[in-house]
């Protein structure tokens, strides 16, 4: 993994994470997601994060997009209708500006997330704990993490799977592919609570956490430009929420 | 006229490991019965892989009923070969043990009385009526063993590879999986029997091949 102990620290990552995110999540403005998306376009280019990654995560994704987008279309009749079918509107000016921003809330969020993989597990565990969050609770947030990647590879195994038993996942219904891609769901998420299990387990019986607090090979200071950079995310950040929660933006 | 599957010169490494198998030949005819053998880690599994196309040769091609693995898609392989991996949690997807048996029969132009009559047959076969609306993640390892057999041999494949599908069945279900392998043979079904159980093989199985060294003996 990346041996990048020094700037950004972790802390400075998990701030502008935040932020980031928790404004992807409450802004509907796609105007300011837009801007969100370039800020944290800006942050992946800064450290040197290939935007192919992005790109590739967005296309793994892409399913998910799609039914997000439609979904957000079809509850949102407001403003001018383009398309209606037996009183229904299926298209309208204000599904589309919904649809739209909530694939830029994605994109801005997959694109936060992928400045964590500067910092490898250790590092990470180290920057939870430096917060004050309890170590028990720093594990297991990071073996979810850690889980994505083995989530997403089994996700994959179960598609091979399902094609290898005749079955042309390009061929069929839209709705027919919607229900298998929620059968898929299903033997990754069980697969990866079975694991947690008994990672939990294992860890236990190897008394993890028989003392009340432990040691920790480093313990790295902040620099000043991550205090700078941390105070102006949050400041930032806590601004923006406030002006939302004036009525300015929607 | 070629036969069903083909390997020719077949080589393959890992990226960044050693040589797994070197120079595989290997002609299979449909209707034969193979069973392959040879130690942990000889590379049994990543054989039938290859046969899969889903892992890619480094050296030689493999050719399924005359054409390249790589230019059938996924679907088109599945329906050729029926494969039951060696960890058969790994190919569970559906939510309940019959809609597992019964999935891939949905796209085969079957009529729902006949796809709901095949379902029935497997379970009963397979000694798995009571668990029909189980989630198959928590039956036990041999039930998981049965139904994975039962959801592969359901569409009536022409041949069929098992890695290891006598692993953790009791000694009562081996001999029933054995019976039930017999009557598939004598139907005229050919598979490649991927076992450890050497009177197995030979009782199940025309020749045996055996895996040492990257080779094929
Ligand atoms: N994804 C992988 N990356 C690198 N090496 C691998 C990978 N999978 C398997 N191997 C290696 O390839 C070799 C052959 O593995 P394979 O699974 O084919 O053995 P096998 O004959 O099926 O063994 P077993 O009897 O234990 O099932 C082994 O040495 C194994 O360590
Ligand atoms: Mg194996």
């Amino acid at each position: 993994m990346t041996e990048n102990h020094g700037f950004p620290d972790v802390r400075t990552l998990f701030a502008l994470v935040l932020v980031i995110t928790s404004l992807a999540i409450t802004i509907n403005d796609p105007l300011w997601l837009t801007g969100l998306l370039a800020v944290s376009l800006a942050a992946l280019l800064a450290a040197k994060i290939p935007l192919s990654l992005l790109g590739r995560r967005l296309r793994r994704y892409r399913w998910l997009f799609l039914i997000l987008a439609l979904a957000q279309s079809l509850s949102n009749g407001s403003g001018r209708v383009f398309l209606e079918w037996r009183g229904y509107v299926l298209l309208s000016a204000g599904g589309l500006l919904a649809a739209l921003a909530a694939l830029l809330r994605i994109t801005v969020i997959l694109a936060a997330v992928l400045l964590l993989t500067l910092k490898d597990y250790q590092q990470m565990v180290t920057g939870l704990a430096q917060i004050r969050v309890p170590y028990e609770l720093a594990y297991m947030v990071l073996l979810a993490v850690r889980f994505i990647p083995v989530l997403v590879e089994e996700f994959r195994n179960s598609l091979v799977a399902i094609e290898l038993r005749g079955v042309d996942l390009k061929a069929i219904p839209l709705r027919e592919k919607i229900k298998v891609y929620s059968y898929l769901l299903m033997p990754t998420t069980a697969g990866a609570l079975i694991r947690s299990r008994r990672i939990a387990i294992a860890m236990e019986a190897r008394a993890f956490r028989a003392y009340p607090r432990r040691t920790w090979l480093e313990w790295p200071k902040l620099s000043a430009l991550d205090w700078l950079i941390i105070v102006l995310v949050l400041v930032g950040g806590a601004g923006i929420l406030w002006i939302k929660f004036k009525g300015v933006i929607a | 006229m070629t036969a069903y599957i083909n390997l020719e010169q077949v080589n393959f490494r890992w990226p960044q490991g050693g040589q797994v198998l070197s120079e595989i030949n290997l002609s299979i005819e449909k209707n034969q019965t193979i069973a392959l053998m040879g130690a942990n880690g000889s590379g049994k599994t990543t054989l039938s892989k290859l046969i899969l196309g889903l892992l890619k040769p480094t050296g030689g091609r493999v050719l399924l009923a005359g054409r390249p693995v790589e230019s059938y898609s996924l679907a088109a392989r599945g329906r050729l070969l029926g494969y039951v991996f060696q960890n058969p949690e790994r190919q569970f997807f559906a939510p309940d043990v019959a809609e597992e048996i019964g999935f891939a029969l949905k796209y085969r132009n079957l009529s729902p009385e006949k796809i709901q009559e095949r379902v029935a047959e497997m379970l009963a076969l397979f000694e798995l009526e009571q668990y029909a609306a189980t989630f198959p993640f928590n039956l036990s390892q041999g039930e998981k063993q049965r139904l994975a057999l039962a959801a592969i041999l359901a569409p009536r494949p022409d041949f069929i590879i098992m890695d290891e599908p006598f692993l953790g069945l009791d000694w009562l279900r081996k001999q029933r999986l054995q019976a039930i392998l017999e009557r598939v043979r004598n139907e005229g079904v050919g598979y490649l029997l991927i076992s450890h159980d050497q009177a197995l093989c030979a009782r199940l199985c025309s020749q045996t091949l055996t895996l040492e060294g990257g080779r094929l003996l």
